[in-house]
């Protein structure tokens, strides 16, 4: 099985350097070449998938010098969280690679794309199967620089450069923010292995001062803390989620891959390094609230959107918030489960939306005239909408409490806002559809919902055992991230609240108690979408920032002489 | 001894040579190669037992070389051919250590020949040029009465000396100025050698005066930010990689605050540095000496028009970002992990400065690589013994990051 691990590695560094030497003149061979080998090393991560399934977890040691400390050694440990990281990243990038064979052939740089493509897929190999968390540093970092090379393909684009710049810029931030973890994580516990590195977080006590006399936090929430940093910028949570809907000008494929997954990766490495995170309530509480924030303002960004690709951008926010979330509630299973599902779904969507678009422009009562969206047609079937994003949700909690809850505690509130993510949606589609009236489309939607309610029920039972085998460690995630039991009351009951509040004002006619503030209610709703629409003007206070900066630099080599440089 | 002077002299009859035949550049230029070449050869067999552990002398030989392969065939490139021998022999007797007087009189010499060349190559920008020249002149008195006078006030005058070839803020300008100004590819060697000698001088500091200490931490937190600043807004490409030289190089001074002195452990991390900076700087050179000017304003593009100089610009670019499998994090990660130096304080400036760094370095590569390129221009891309220089540091820069043993080696 190390032989087949070896072997994925080099074959791609192999296909990348062929394609770089040989790309000029063999041009679309030079690129069947690469995705072939993509392709195979598809076949050899299931293979070591399969292994892991009933074998232990193993490692694969390269030592590059024999003078070079341990933590130099270039190792990949391969369990079974590694190994269907490595189906997932391969499979994507094959059919990516499939892809972009014919739809970037005659491009300029076709051949820099598809050396690019295979470097940045090896680079996220060896990234997700990193045997220490330095190893896990340097190929994190790597990921990020061939990420920017990627986005800033079409690099005649002023527009694609500026954007993949930013995106650069976030994602250094978490860079750095890593590189300090991993160095007081070497400082405070003296090593990089993660076994070791776990065992000793575990059973330390240590506390670390933020500066000389000033307060404390423990050692291990300092250290995850950091690392939430970088997974938050990675995976495009609040307030770095800019960066990612704004790369709409890289090539489809990329947005692909990148969607699919690069933005997993904060996922992945909050799952890596879970028995620290478990050792933290501190860190997993704010993911939780992290999480949250970027979840809703991401979904809620992405109604207000109307092209198709950025409307996924921001779908892709949202559901990595919701990925975060799930971390932070301790369901670090469920949410490799979710970014599994994720990744295939938005990488079909990416890949798809350039037909879709084509195939709308045939169309030619598309798009629609806005005065077909008459007053008449807006209003919902109060009921239908009550019963899809309220009272079926509640249901479903109460239902997963009762399976599950001596299991996850408070970490069944997943299966609500997952029941009302999906209720949602079910009910957009509805409203899109123009099928809310019949009770023949909303029983099989609702069917539909209860299906895939289920199906995350399963995957939050099995998953969580296949990731996390060894009794009571799953267990102990949720047992950390459980909060005060009359947090997790107030907090349903707000929603619930919310939810009632909004159903009221939605009421055909307007109604009882909402119709006093009815004008009120229509001027918060333009305002909510107006802020939404200009991403809560993060973008803008980014560049404010910036403008600011550049100014501040003008003034001073204004102000200053010019002997001093 | 006599064997351990050889590659100086060498150096200075090979410049002298190179000087005297500077009306044909190429007998100039090979005979400089072959010079260099026979030094490599000479410092290999006296001197090293084995190629790891080849010495900082054989690397500023190899870096000579390389400076001088890249240069064009023309009567200024011979002057700078023997420029570049001339001061390599200098640095040379310095950095040998055979004895401390000549170590101090090679020095001086070097200190007041940068103050003749920075006086007299001044035209690009006189400002700066005067600037270097006042700033090596105190680092050429601060060495005068580093001799004379006795305890701090020797080791502060050492250290001032010192300042100005590892450039510290406000004496910076004088490697600033050197680099900005100088004729073709010299300004590349310097950037290499001079920190090394930099380092040299620091090194023989025993202790350093805790006053002065924290004078440093004030220095280099605000020079990181002027010299950033003042980079960011500037449209030269050479200016803007001296900012990035002296902001790198800013750490090895905030180390040496902190720890009282500088140990030869940050010997990889300069070396690794320099490189980088040499290779950036030959880049400059090589966009210069075919356009006659080096404003990113007036040069986007070059990517598509001069795709091997794209490569080397871009490898050399996340080099300097301190990404692995490049020499600048392995040297600086060594250290960092050994107990020696261990302060989070340290790790949050170095960050600090590869931040600014980083946004320097990017956005110079987006204006010179990226857009559309100019249709007014007849573009060519890197000749053969440019692009073969330029390879070699990034060999050089590989070799540093994958195999860190080679770098602990220089320490040692």
């Amino acid at each position: 099985m190390k032989i087949i691990v070896s072997s994925i590695f080099i074959l791609l560094a192999l296909s990348s350097v062929f394609v770089a030497v040989f790309g000029k003149t063999l041009r679309q061979k030079a690129a069947s070449v690469a995705t072939s080998t993509v392709a195979i090393s598809f076949l050899g991560s299931l293979c070591v998938f399969f292994y892991t399934l009933s074998g232990s977890p193993f490692q694969v040691e390269l030592t590059l010098t024999p003078d070079s400390p341990n933590w130099l050694h270039l190792s990949a440990y391969i369990d079974r969280l590694s190994a269907i990281m490595m189906v997932l990243v391969t499979g994507v990038s094959t059919v990516v690679h499939a892809y972009a064979v014919k739809y970037l052939f005659g491009d300029s740089g076709y051949n820099r794309f598809f050396v690019l493509l295979g470097l940045l897929t090896q680079a996220v190999l060896a990234m997700v199967s990193s045997g220490n968390l330095l190893l896990l540093l340097v190929w994190w970092q790597l990921v990020s620089l061939l990420l920017y090379f990627l986005l800033s393909y079409n690099y005649t684009n002023r527009s694609a450069v500026k954007t993949a710049f930013a995106s650069l810029l976030t994602l250094r931030i978490g860079d750095i923010a890593f590189l300090i973890a991993v160095f007081l994580a070497y400082k405070l516990f003296g090593t990089l292995e993660f076994s070791e590195l776990f065992q000793r977080a575990q059973s330390s006590h240590l506390v670390y001062h933020l500066w000389s006399g000033g307060p404390t936090i423990d050692a291990v929430s300092i250290i995850t803390l950091l690392i939430l940093l970088a997974a938050m910028t990675k995976s495009a949570q609040f307030p770095f989620h800019s960066w990612l809907p704004n790369t709409m000008d890289a090539p489809t494929p990329v947005s692909a891959f990148m969607h699919a997954g690069i933005v997993n990766a904060g996922g992945f490495l909050i799952n890596r390094l879970a028995p620290l995170y478990g050792s933290s309530p501190l860190t997993l509480h704010v993911a939780f609230v992290l999480g949250l924030l970027t979840a809703i303002i991401g979904t809620a960004i992405m109604l207000t959107r109307t092209d198709l690709k950025t409307k996924l951008g921001f779908s892709t926010v949202g559901q990595m918030g919701f990925m975060i979330m799930e971390c932070g509630l301790g369901a670090f299973a469920l949410a490799i489960f979710h970014l599994i599902a994720h990744g295939i779904f938005k990488a079909t969507l990416f890949l798809h939306a350039g037909n879709v678009v084509h195939e709308i422009r045939k169309e030619a009562n598309l798009p629609e005239h806005y005065e077909e969206h008459s007053e008449k047609s807006l209003q919902l079937p109060w009921a239908t909408g009550v019963l899809i994003t309220l009272v079926v949700p509640l249901l479903i909690l109460i239902g997963a409490h009762a399976l599950l809850g001596s299991q996850m505690n408070q970490g069944t509130i997943i299966f609500l806002f997952f029941a009302w993510v999906t209720s949602s949606e079910a009910i957009m589609s509805l409203y899109s559809l123009k099928m809310y009236g019949s009770w023949k489309a909303v029983v099989p939607m609702l069917l539909a919902v209860g299906l895939v309610i289920v199906t995350y029920l399963w995957a939050a039972e099995s998953f969580t055992e296949f990731l996390y085998p060894v009794p009571g460690s799953a267990h102990s995630y949720f047992q950390s991230a459980s909060f005060p039991l009359w947090i997790f009351d107030l907090f349903i009951g707000m929603i619930v609240l919310l939810f009632l509040c909004a159903w009221e004002a939605l009421r055909p006619g307007g109604g009882k108690i909402a119709k006093p503030f009815q004008k009120q209610t229509r001027g918060a709703l333009v305002f909510l979408y107006v802020v939404l629409w200009d991403g809560l003007r993060i973008g803008s206070i980014g560049s404010n920032v910036a403008r600011f900066c550049l100014r501040l630099a003008r003034r001073c080599d204004f102000v200053l002489p010019e002997w001093i440089p | 001894m006599q064997t351990q002077l050889l590659p100086s002299l060498i150096s200075f009859i090979a410049s002298l040579a190179a000087f005297l035949f500077r009306t044909n550049a190429k007998i100039t230029k090979c005979f400089a190669l072959a010079a260099c070449l026979l030094m490599l050869a000479v410092e290999i067999y006296f001197n090293s037992r084995s190629l790891l552990s080849i010495s900082t002398i054989l690397l500023a030989t190899l870096m000579a070389l390389v400076c001088i392969l890249s240069q064009a065939t023309n009567k200024s490139a011979a002057i700078s051919t023997a420029l570049i021998l001339a001061i390599l022999g200098l640095t040379s007797l310095f950095l040998l250590d055979v004895d401390p007087l000549i170590s101090k009189l090679a020095q001086g010499i070097l200190t007041l020949s940068l103050v003749i060349l920075s006086f007299r190559f001044r035209k690009k920008n006189v400002s700066l040029g005067f600037g270097s020249a006042a700033a090596l002149s105190i680092s050429m008195l601060s060495l005068l009465l580093s001799s004379l006078v006795h305890g701090t006030w020797s080791v502060i005058c050492q250290i001032t000396a010192a300042a100005v070839l590892l450039p510290l803020f406000p004496l910076h300008v004088g490697y600033i100025g050197l680099l900005n100004n100088l004729p073709g590819t010299v300004p590349a060697f310097l950037s290499f050698i001079l920190p090394i000698a930099g380092l040299h001088a620091l090194v023989q500091v025993q202790e350093i005066p805790p006053l002065a200490a924290e004078f440093f931490v004030v220095t280099t937190i605000i020079g990181l930010f002027i010299s950033g600043a003042r980079a960011f807004v500037q449209t030269g490409l050479m200016r803007i990689i001296a900012a990035v030289a002296s902001i790198l190089l800013a750490p090895v001074w905030w180390i040496c605050s902190a720890n009282g002195k500088l140990g030869s452990e940050n010997c990889s991390y300069i070396i690794a540095v320099g490189l980088v900076v040499a290779g950036l700087s030959l880049c400059a050179h090589c966009v210069e000496s075919r356009y006659g000017t080096q404003s990113l304003e007036s040069l986007p593009g070059l990517a598509k028009k001069m795709p091997k100089l794209g490569i080397a610009f871009s490898l050399l670019t996340m080099a300097g970002l301190g990404i692995p499998t490049f020499a600048i994090f392995s040297s600086f990660i060594l250290p960092q992990f050994s107990p020696l130096q261990s302060r989070v304080s340290d790790l949050l400036f170095v960050s600090l400065a590869w931040f600014i760094c980083f946004a320097l370095q990017i956005s110079v590569l987006q204006r010179l690589l990226f857009n559309e390129p100019r249709a007014d221009l007849l573009y060519s891309d890197l000749n053969r013994s440019e692009f073969m220089s330029l390879a070699i540091i990034l060999v050089l820069l590989l070799i540093g990051g994958i195999f860190p043993g080679v770098m602990l080696a220089l320490t040692t």
